[in-house]
């Protein structure tokens, strides 16, 4: 009986893996969105049943909502409210499997999520991030400097920062942190780094508040500039926390003109509960859903899907996770979906702005005004 | 104002900021504050002022809570609330400090009120957490204790604010002959731990959640569907349902036939007043308990939620964040409602059964909860005797003159 399970699982497993390799091979400046939809649909609903049966609490609620059958679209898909990985360890593998546990970096004093990644998962995030990622940075491993300390990568607690700064790491060489363990802008290795690579391209990749705070602000405080004419600038992790000092992707970009010589600037969307699912900003300034993703914007106030256009929750839908329940996640961001194969960069598909995120309600009962100081 | 004006410079207790009424005197004054006799003429003139001022000035008129503050103290209700009868002759017990919740901004005026009534000296701690209807009323109570005619009552009764951090809590326990605290479970037992007089008597209202238990058989008419809804309205819509006494459980006895009809009419309620990420805390509710095992497809998930569970669990009453979400739990009988009623229970509000069925049940020794049972419209309408205990009689001293 076990055995039978284990091999049905087997040839799904082997089935999954081979449609997701297929999805990535295809040209992303061919596929049409529709057809993607189709290709997409099939894997997911896999992935639906594959929860179903190896992740209780995730069958326990598609159950409740009556949603145990196979969609007939990707809208009609069930999705898991992202938060519930702060609540709950939502997981579909055996204990024994697990390779690496993801946890988000909570600002505030709330629970981080706890993703949960086996190795077969953690190797197609990997892979995602290769196929998503060479679009735009070509197949050469470009010398690579980091806007980050390298304590963050040393740190044993594996922040989804450390796993961005390492997932994205595998595409430079010669890599150089640009700040030290005090958070302080490393002179010495940035000298040389620019000394040696001044006219060549190189790759630099910052979390976006850590690229602005820490590393152009200290520039232009010490009035200081690097020549850094070919650099392309990857950066991700979102505006929120610029909202108050008023910076955009505009003005953002043309700080690094200014700082670094450097006009190939391109941020990214994405989130630790689905990492090497990543939406790039094009030459164009656009986000672009990968192919083996897809995103669906819900009416904040009704959560039916919204028109092209109009602003509501984010939806992302992924081929890549098995090892827990998260193909299908309800975010906290605001978004709109700007365009649908129509973008002038010439990949089809969708094409997504992010907004900002809803606001936080987490109070509980009749409480807490007063603890934190008295324990 | 400026608040640094405000803190009792170069002494111990200058963590303290004074929110009203400010400017009268250092705020260690207060701590040697003389009591009034009980049912003081002039503490009854004062909450005839504070009502009349809520009642009829426009800056409050926005503000539900505070209306209804204001109705809750006009002179008629007060009058009846002291005029019930008691066995023996009472005396304040001298300094009363009140430390208060953060989410539910107005409930600590309740619990001051009957103190001052009882001829108290007062000190309220307010959460420092910023809330419109708290500044408004801080406005108001400094207004009118600046009046010359309530100057006593005024140098003693004050309301304060400090950060968590400081140790103001600890000093200001070591100073009082009672202790009023509101809040969570780990605020209350973290201020109780705090030494006091040896004498000094603790009153805790801590977490609590409510029910309410609607009679479906009696439910036959649309009207009685819209009634139904505007009372469970009534009962949720102040503080964002995150008041202990707001119904978060509905008992829904008998026939299940009008329910789709109560929550869309609810839902139609809540929805001009509904945040942009009301149904998403929903979904994120709706889902953690889904993810349990015994909960169904929620019948509506918008402005509101009614999620159906085979019974209410510890963990749900955690997750729940208010806003409108209702766990629904069908019974068969009233019999069957008895083991689901448990110790944090704390108002059951009802439609349409009979309260002596009803009296009769919650009489039992068994329900170890449940410590107020009104009809339903009525979760909120404070009263001295709360969570069980006589805030008048927990408030002051007993005097036996035989």
């Amino acid at each position: 009986m076990i055995e039978e399970a284990g091999s049905a699982m087997d040839t799904f497993m082997r089935h999954y893996e081979a449609q997701v390799t297929a999805l990535m091979a295809r040209d992303v400046m061919q596929v049409s969105h529709t057809q993607k939809k189709q290709d997409l649909l099939a894997i997911l609903n896999g992935l639906h049943q594959h929860h179903q049966q190896t992740c209780p609490m995730y069958a326990n609620i598609v159950k409740a909502n009556q949603q145990q059958d196979a969609a007939t679209c990707l809208e009609d898909l069930p999705f898991i409210a992202v938060r519930l990985f702060k609540q709950l360890d939502l997981i579909s593998i055996d204990n024994t499997a697990v390779f690496k546990v993801l946890q988000s970096s909570g600002t505030t004093a709330q629970q981080p999520a706890r993703v949960y990644l086996d190795q077969a998962t953690s190797a197609r995030q990997s892979k995602a991030l290769v196929n998503i990622l060479q679009h735009t940075l070509g197949k050469q491993r470009l010398p690579m400097l980091i806007i980050d300390s390298p304590a963050i990568v040393k740190d044993p607690k594996f922040s989804a920062r450390a796993a961005g700064i390492q997932g994205l790491a595998f595409f430079g060489r010669d890599h150089c942190y640009a700040l030290d363990d005090a958070m302080q802008l490393n002179w010495p290795a940035l000298e040389a780094f620019c000394a040696k690579y001044a006219d060549q391209p190189v790759l630099i990749f910052g979390f976006t508040f850590m690229v602005w705070a820490y590393f152009i602000q200290t520039l232009i405080k010490q009035n200081k500039r690097l020549a850094l004419p070919k650099a392309m600038l990857l950066h991700s992790g979102g505006w929120k926390k610029l909202d108050d000092q008023r910076v955009d992707n505009a003005s953002f970009k043309q700080a690094i003109k200014a700082c670094l010589g450097a006009s190939q600037v391109h941020n990214f969307y994405g989130m630790a509960e689905q990492v090497g699912t990543i939406f790039v900003e094009c030459t164009h300034g656009h986000l672009h859903v990968p192919l083996l993703a897809e995103v669906i914007v819900r009416h904040p106030y009704t959560l039916a899907p919204c028109d092209v256009g109009e602003q509501g929750i984010v939806q992302v839908l992924s081929a890549l996770p098995s090892s827990y329940p998260g193909f299908s996640l309800l975010t906290e961001d605001l978004g709109r979906i700007t365009s649908i194969d129509g973008c002038p960069c010439g990949q089809r598909g969708k094409t997504l702005a992010i907004d900002g995120r809803l606001p936080r309600t987490e109070l509980r009962g009749c409480s807490d005004t007063h603890v934190a100081g008295l324990l | 104002m400026k608040s640094g004006m405000n803190k009792d410079m170069n002494s111990a207790w200058d963590k303290i900021e004074i929110l009203a009424p400010q400017g009268l005197q250092n705020f260690s004054a207060y701590l040697s504050a003389k009591p009034m006799p009980v049912h003081d003429p002039q503490v009854l003139d004062f909450l005839a002022a504070l009502s009349q001022a809520l009642l009829k000035e426009p800056a409050y008129k926005q503000h539900p809570e505070l209306v209804a503050l204001g109705f809750w103290l006009r002179p008629a209700h007060i009058q009846q609330l002291i005029n019930q009868p008691h066995s023996s002759r009472r005396k304040a017990l001298g300094l009363v400090v009140h430390f208060t919740p953060a989410n539910v901004d107005t409930m600590f005026i309740y619990s001051w009120v009957c103190s001052l009534l009882m001829g108290n000296a007062n000190i309220v701690r307010l959460a420092s957490a910023e809330s419109l209807v708290k500044d408004a009323l801080m406005q108001c109570l400094h207004n009118i204790l600046l009046q010359p005619k309530f100057r006593e009552l005024a140098n003693s009764n004050v309301f304060v604010s400090f950060a968590k951090e400081s140790p103001m809590s600890a000093q200001l326990s070591l100073c009082a002959d009672a202790r009023v605290i509101w809040g969570g479970d780990v605020s209350v037992l973290a201020i109780k731990a705090l030494p006091s007089k040896p004498r000094c008597r603790d009153l805790s209202f801590a977490d609590r959640y409510s029910a309410a238990l609607i009679n479906g058989d009696a439910l036959q008419t649309d009207a009685q569907a819209q009634a139904v809804a505007e009372l469970l309205w009534r009962d949720t819509q102040a503080h964002a349902q995150q008041a202990c006494s707001s119904p978060r459980v509905i008992y829904w006895l008998g026939s299940a036939a009008a329910q789709q009809g109560v929550f869309q009419h609810l839902n139609t309620l809540a929805k001009p007043s509904a945040e942009r990420n009301q149904a998403l805390n929903h979904v994120v509710v709706s889902q953690l308990t889904q993810s349990l095992g015994d909960a169904t497809k929620p019948l509506i998930q918008e402005a509101i939620c009614a999620l159906p569970v085979a019974a209410v669990q510890p963990d749900m009453l955690d997750w729940h964040l208010g806003h409108g979400m209702f766990y629904l739990v069908a019974i068969s009988s009233l019999d069957t409602l008895l083991p689901l009623l448990d110790e944090k229970c704390q108002t059951l509000s009802y439609w349409q059964v009979e309260r002596d069925s009803l009296l009769k049940l919650v009489e039992q020794a068994s329900i170890t909860g449940l410590d107020r049972v009104v009809p339903l419209g009525r979760a909120l309408e404070f009263s001295p005797v709360w969570d069980g205990i006589d805030m008048f009689s927990s408030l002051s001293r007993s005097l036996v003159c035989l």
